[in-house]
């Protein structure tokens, strides 16, 4: 809580955080609606190197996948840094 | 019910499947039917609509196997196929391939079937992945939670196919099916209970659509429903979509769209809750796949990993094609030679005799020699795909292609071109965005394929053989410095909308299974071959005609259709420094299969392939001689391409694009290139 909102690009590997918003356009919105990047949902940071496309993993109940995230886009979803 | 189906007997039971990409569907596609399908790791793979039959207790049924799709709003075309699909063609039952490893987005998609009133059963496949991963699903609860049906499946080895068709079948004969309700909270349905009121009052939309359905996609700003209901002249209803989100947005702050997709995880995740446990802590092990990107991904051994692969793709392509090409020559020369002594003995005409030997026959066989690399080719790329590794490829590449406004996913099409454009083509269907799509096609023949190479080394090895390496390269060069202008122009002033967002799944690495892998290079080596049976002959034939009318001239002499024709072509290459009517007979030739350029200079120079050397050295100069090199590279595709580029982008305009820009853009490099060359006294 303390921490407050920060962008997931900024995120290191390792870090946990819940999505909080997504500033982004209509047609981002709905791409990781339907790919699971809701307001809620926990990611985990699988990597960043602070270079090129951000690996996460989804899923706080029973989920494992993996996504890539463009850091265009990675700058635009706003999370909340837990544990 | 029974009725209905009684009704249309003839049809057979339709029972579509529909599943996320990397849900395991096209697996359970071949179970059901053991057809011939793609079994790829890559998102978004399965693009056409493939269908299949299954026989069970004397009934048959027929499998339509729907694009992989994450959700079923209308955002892009497969969705939207999936979509209408369900509702027009009304299959008796839907099976849903559900990841049992990654449920809660899995069931995203699964939320929607049910909302739309589909008559579902789910297959909860890769069951042995998610115990493995000690995630212990309630199947029961799970089933009793969704109101459907759900049977466990591991599709890559058969296990629960039995059940599911048992399964299915017994659903299609019950057909009990209630749409299902989620609750979107007092003020949203509020407005869901008015909007559908007034939906119910328009048969037409009620006949297609189930009500409270149509109300919550148009709160969720479906364009296309919105396009349609004003088209129908469906008014008041879209009067009261504005009226109800304009109220909803005041009471909430917030968009209709993202409460109702916030609710629908809400009730997912309630229902994993229920159905779910895990025996593991929360926090997460890493997993295999994740070591194996530590190092594949990693940010220095990356790319030079990736190259690697590439430089070993193409090594098994080529060294082991090359010995392949050369038999399907020789057995095409063999056939020639058969062809024509036969038909002689029968006493034949020559033009017959020639028509079938030098036309269809040589013709073919000047595309047919690609069908081994081509084949070689894809198998490596269907082992990279069902591996997984290509996702990892497209990651490490993304930010490289964002220099020409594309993404990651692009490089891999592009990266095939050099070794045949037809596949590097035919490759961009693994491409989310049209646009992107397109560009990647449209650049693509300028990745100077291997049958561009005999050019560069017939007159390289007249003109440049001190440094013929570095000449060719050049022209490779050239190739992606002009792919790199022209993919930025053609974002810039074609196709203006936003770059598609990146994010992709990495799905977990496999062991590619062998039936998989060869049922995937197959049914893509083959469609090329198909392909070769049509447009290409066209072509053939055409070429053939114009070389022997009018009737009795030698074969591709001046006085010839064709010789004609370069002769009055031959001045609009003067500006390049190659304005001679052999020149342009070699560049119209060229367009069956680039390589047929050297071939062509032969016949028409009247010398065998060793003494062409020679004479070019003396017809041509330096500059002219590479002015026509880069015309070679650049203008029109030939046949194979043209082909594959229709039948992907699916219309004869932006094919005559492709053709137009290329042809275009050849000569003014080619001008340019000799003008500035004699500008600097290198003439």
């Amino acid at each position: 809580m303390s921490n407050g909102l920060l962008p997931l690009e900024f995120l290191n590997t390792g870090r946990e955080a819940v999505i909080k918003e997504v500033a982004g356009g209509i047609s981002l919105r709905r791409r990781l609606t339907e790919l699971g990047l809701v307001r809620g949902s926990t990611i985990k940071i699988i990597r960043n190197d602070n270079f090129g496309p951000i690996i996460v993993s989804l899923g706080n109940g029973s989920g494992g996948g993996r996504l890539a995230i463009g850091r265009g886009m990675a700058h635009k979803i706003m999370v909340e840094e837990v544990g | 019910m029974e009725a209905v189906a009684m009704a249309k007997p003839e049809r057979g039971k339709v029972i579509a499947l529909v599943g996320n990409p990397n849900s395991g569907k096209t697996s359970i596609f071949n179970d059901l039917t053991g057809a011939r399908q793609h079994v790829g790791n890559w998102p978004g793979v399965t693009v056409e609509k493939k269908e299949g039959k299954l026989s069970y207790q004397g009934q048959t049924f027929n499998i339509v196997d729907l694009p992989g799709t994450y959700s079923l709003g209308a955002y892009s075309e497969d969705e939207l196929i999936a979509r209408n699909f369900i509702f027009f063609d009304q299959p008796e039952a839907v099976i849903n391939v559900v990841d049992a490893s990654n449920l809660e987005r899995n069931l995203y998609l699964t939320t929607q079937l049910l909302e739309m009133g589909a008559n579902v059963v789910v297959a909860l496949n890769m069951f042995d992945e998610a115990r493995a991963r000690k995630i212990e699903i309630n199947i029961p609860r799970l089933a009793q939670a969704l109101g459907v049906p759900v049977v466990p499946t591991v599709a890559t080895r058969g296990e629960g196919i039995k059940e599911l068709v048992a399964t299915v079948a017994k659903k299609i004969q019950e057909k009990t099916c209630q749409p299902l309700k989620i609750n979107y909270g007092t003020e949203i349905e509020k407005e869901l209970d008015k909007l559908e009121q007034i939906i119910k009052q328009d048969a037409d939309l009620v006949a297609k659509y189930p009500a409270r359905w149509l109300a919550i996609k148009l709160l969720e700003d479906d364009e296309r429903l919105q396009a349609e209901l004003q088209k129908e002249g469906a008014k008041q209803v879209l009067e009261q979509v504005a009226k109800s989100k304009k109220q909803l947005n005041e009471i909430l702050g917030e968009e209709a769209e993202a409460i109702i997709a916030d609710r629908r995880y809400g009730f997912i995740n309630g229902l994993v809750k229920e159905a779910v446990t895990r025996r593991h802590t929360l926090e997460e092990r890493l997993t295999l796949s994740d070591k194996i990107d530590s190092i594949v991904t990693n940010r220095y051994l990356g790319l030079p990993i990736f190259l690697l692969a590439m430089w070993a793709v193409f090594q098994f392509t080529f060294k082991l094609g090359d010995p392949m090409i050369g038999w399907v020559e020789s057995a095409f020369e063999g056939l020639t030679g058969l062809a024509t002594g036969w038909l002689e003995a029968l006493g034949a005409p020559q033009l017959l005799t020639s028509f079938i030997a030098d036309g269809i026959i040589g013709g073919l066989g000047s595309v047919l020699v690609f069908i081994p690399p081509i084949f070689l080719l894809f198998l490596a790329i269907s082992l990279l795909e069902d591996s997984g590794y290509m996702a990892r490829a497209a990651y490490i590449m993304d930010r490289l292609m964002h220099a020409l406004g594309l993404h990651g996913k692009s490089f891999v099409p592009l990266l095939i071109g050099f070794g045949c454009n037809v596949p590097g083509i035919m490759a961009t269907r693994t491409l989310e965005s049209r646009q992107d799509r397109l560009i990647t096609i449209l650049i693509n023949p300028l990745m100077s394929c291997t049958a561009r190479l005999p050019v560069y080394v017939l007159f390289t090895g007249a003109f440049f053989t001190a440094n013929q390496g570095w000449v060719i390269f050049s022209l490779y060069l050239l190739g992606i410095v002009l792919a790199i202008i022209m993919g930025k122009i053609f974002k810039t002033f074609l196709f203006k909308g936003e770059t598609a967002p990146f994010v992709m799944e990495l799905p977990p690495y496999r062991v590619p299974t062998l039936k998989g892998t060869m049922i995937h290079m197959w049914e893509r080596g083959s469609s090329f071959v198909r392909k070769a049976g049509t447009v290409i002959v066209g072509v053939v034939v055409l070429i053939w005609v114009l070389s022997n009318l009018p009737l009795g001239v030698a074969y591709a002499s001046q006085e010839s259709l064709i010789g004609r024709l370069g002769t009055i072509l031959a001045p609009v290459f003067k500006p390049a420094g190659f304005g001679t009517w052999e020149a342009a007979v070699a560049l119209v030739f060229g367009i069956l299969a680039k390589e047929v350029v050297v071939g062509t200079l032969g016949v028409l120079y009247g010398v065998q392939e060793d003494g062409l050397t020679a004479t070019i050295a003396h017809s041509w100069t330096p500059l002219s001689a590479y002015a026509f090199m880069v015309m070679t590279l650049i203008y029109i595709p030939c046949v194979a391409t043209i082909a594959a580029i229709r039948r992907e982008t699916n219309s004869w305009g932006w094919t005559a694009f492709a053709i137009g820009y290329s042809l275009v853009l050849g000569w003014v490099m080619a001008v340019l290139v000799f003008q500035v060359g004699r500008l600097l006294g290198l003439g």
